[in-house]
């Protein structure tokens, strides 16, 4: 074989790599389409272990409202609830601009396991409780905050006071390997958070 | 016609071109990187063992079944992540001054993979483009200018590493083009999605993004006055990444570029996604003109012409 020929054999072999590559990366961020389902068990072995899988969805379909964790912890001497003190929030908020990236990380990994209930209780409330040694128990509720249509935002407010907060059903969960053995009982009413206020300062 | 369309093909995708553009792609990537993950470095025990919020057992769990990997290579202990995370710092380094590039690319891409393979949860943007970023490295031949081998060789007076017509300059055409169409690609994705969404198509995505408490750095709570920036801001977004993938093939490369630029400083600054904004802006000096790029870095930027090397195509 002259070189001319080894050659053109050798775009041909690159190209047949280079479509296929280009072929998973352009099918596979939609994946639950027609196209997708038939011919992802072509590209899946390919791309999911490398990563080329990835949907690219920033920001969209629309941007996300903030969304959080507030919780109390709940020790045997009782439900660790200090008026004077706001309820822990998880990720803490990050006040500055910063070069570490830490914060958009546990966000995004808190938004991703919180979407998942059964990881959510076996992976993060086990972190959580890590967290706190002496809790037994938490108490714990997600919150949004959203803003307002532009329309009716407040002339002369900022983003924090013209934020609407959402908070969802508490749940109470067991910090697994902790005993509950309370010197005094749980209460059952625990005083609810006062709604449409902006999030507590950091941790 | 075949041939016709063969010869299109191998012109776009074979073509050797000026080695500068990918030399600088590969150093702006590099430094980028090498920040990103030393400073993630800081909380290795965090994110990859069972120290954080998501133990080993878990590791797939997280995914749907349709993005789970058959096979996996994600650190099963401590100091395998330890070693994992070292080993990507230096394949950055070694990228950064431009020493075994390809060898330090392809070790660098499967020791990041498997880093995000250990907790998938923790990524982000910034870190799925470095995957591309990376595998796109591994074909280039990014050190024959604007690195150390080849300031070396010009301060030497040696000729340019020369090898043209290889496999590798085959590979390396194909690297950068892989590159510039996943710019298009992530872009147009992007773009698409966004339509599916009612705060895009009625303009005030933008004014949900900035107000976000939990991202924002700077209260820009006085764009509500503006409603119509905010409204433009927002349909000039949609319209810059659905048109990109065309309009960068144009005589308007120039202006969706200075476009993008505006686009991803805005974002770096007002929601501080600076590795991402960085990495997505780094892929564009692969379109750039070669002699516009080095007449800006030599010229305007003061860098002195040896440590770009002598012009050579690859």
């Amino acid at each position: 074989m002259n070189q001319g020929s080894r050659r053109t054999v050798l775009k041909v072999v690159i190209s047949i790599f280079l479509l296929y590559h280009l072929a998973a990366v352009t099918i596979l961020p939609n994946g639950s389409s027609m196209i997708g389902r038939k011919l992802s068990w072509l590209f899946l072995p390919y791309a999911n272990p490398t990563l080329f899988n990835r949907t690219w969805q920033f920001f969209s379909p629309g941007p996300m409202s903030a969304f959080y964790l507030e919780y109390n912890t709940l020790t045997n001497a009782g439900p660790a609830i200090d008026e004077e003190r706001p309820p822990y929030v998880y990720p803490p908020h990050r006040k500055n601009a910063a070069l570490d990236d830490f914060y958009m990380r546990t966000l995004a990994g808190m938004r991703l396991i919180a979407m998942n209930p059964a990881n959510f209780e076996t992976d993060f409330i086990p972190f959580l409780c890590r967290l706190h040694p002496e809790a037994v128990k938490l108490d714990l509720r997600s919150v949004m905050e959203e803003l307002p249509p532009i329309e009716k935002a407040d002339p002369a407010g900022n983003f924090k006071d013209m934020s609407e907060r959402t908070t969802l059903p508490r749940k109470i969960y067991d910090c697994p390997g902790r005993e509950y053995a309370p010197s005094a009982p749980i209460e059952e009413e625990i005083p609810n958070e006062p709604v449409n206020q902006g999030p507590p300062d950091d941790q | 016609m075949i041939n016709k369309l063969w010869s299109k093909w191998e012109e776009f995708f074979f073509a050797p071109a000026d080695a500068l553009p990918a030399g600088v792609f590969r150093f702006l990537f590099a430094v980028n990187a090498f920040i990103m993950y030393a400073i993630r470095f800081k909380d290795w025990r965090f994110y990859f063992t069972d120290d954080g919020f998501l133990p080993q057992a878990g590791v797939f769990d997280i995914l749907p079944e349709f993005y789970r990997p058959a096979i996996s290579w994600f650190p099963h202990s401590a100091p395998t992540a330890l070693a994992m995370n070292i080993g990507l710092l230096i394949c950055l380094l070694l990228l950064i001054v431009g020493l075994v590039p390809r060898l330090a690319a392809a070790v660098g891409f499967f020791l990041h993979v498997g880093l995000i393979q250990r907790n998938y949860s923790v990524a982000y943007g910034a870190d799925f483009i470095t995957t591309f970023m990376f595998f796109s490295l591994i074909f280039m031949r990014s050190n024959r200018r604007f690195s150390l081998p080849a300031w070396w060789r010009a301060r030497r007076g040696l000729s340019p590493m020369l090898d043209s017509g290889s496999v590798g300059q085959l590979l390396s055409s194909m690297g950068v083009r892989m590159m510039q169409l996943q710019l298009c690609l992530i872009y147009a994705y992007t773009g698409l999605e966004k339509m599916k969404g009612a705060a895009w198509w009625d303009g005030s995505a933008i004014w949900a993004v900035v107000g976000n408490q939990q991202i924002m750095f700077i209260d820009s709570s006085w764009l509500k006055h503006v409603p119509l920036l905010l409204a433009a801001m927002t349909f000039l977004t949609l319209l810059f990444e659905i048109y990109f993938a065309v309009l960068v093939w144009t005589p308007l490369r120039k202006w969706i570029i200075l476009l993008g630029i505006a686009m991803h400083t805005g974002i770096a600054l007002s929601i501080g996604l600076f590795y991402f904004s960085f990495g997505m802006m780094c892929v564009y000096v692969l379109f750039a003109d070669p002699v516009w790029l080095d007449a800006t870095l030599t010229r305007y930027l003061r860098i002195p012409r040896s440590w770009l090397g002598a012009p050579v195509e690859v």
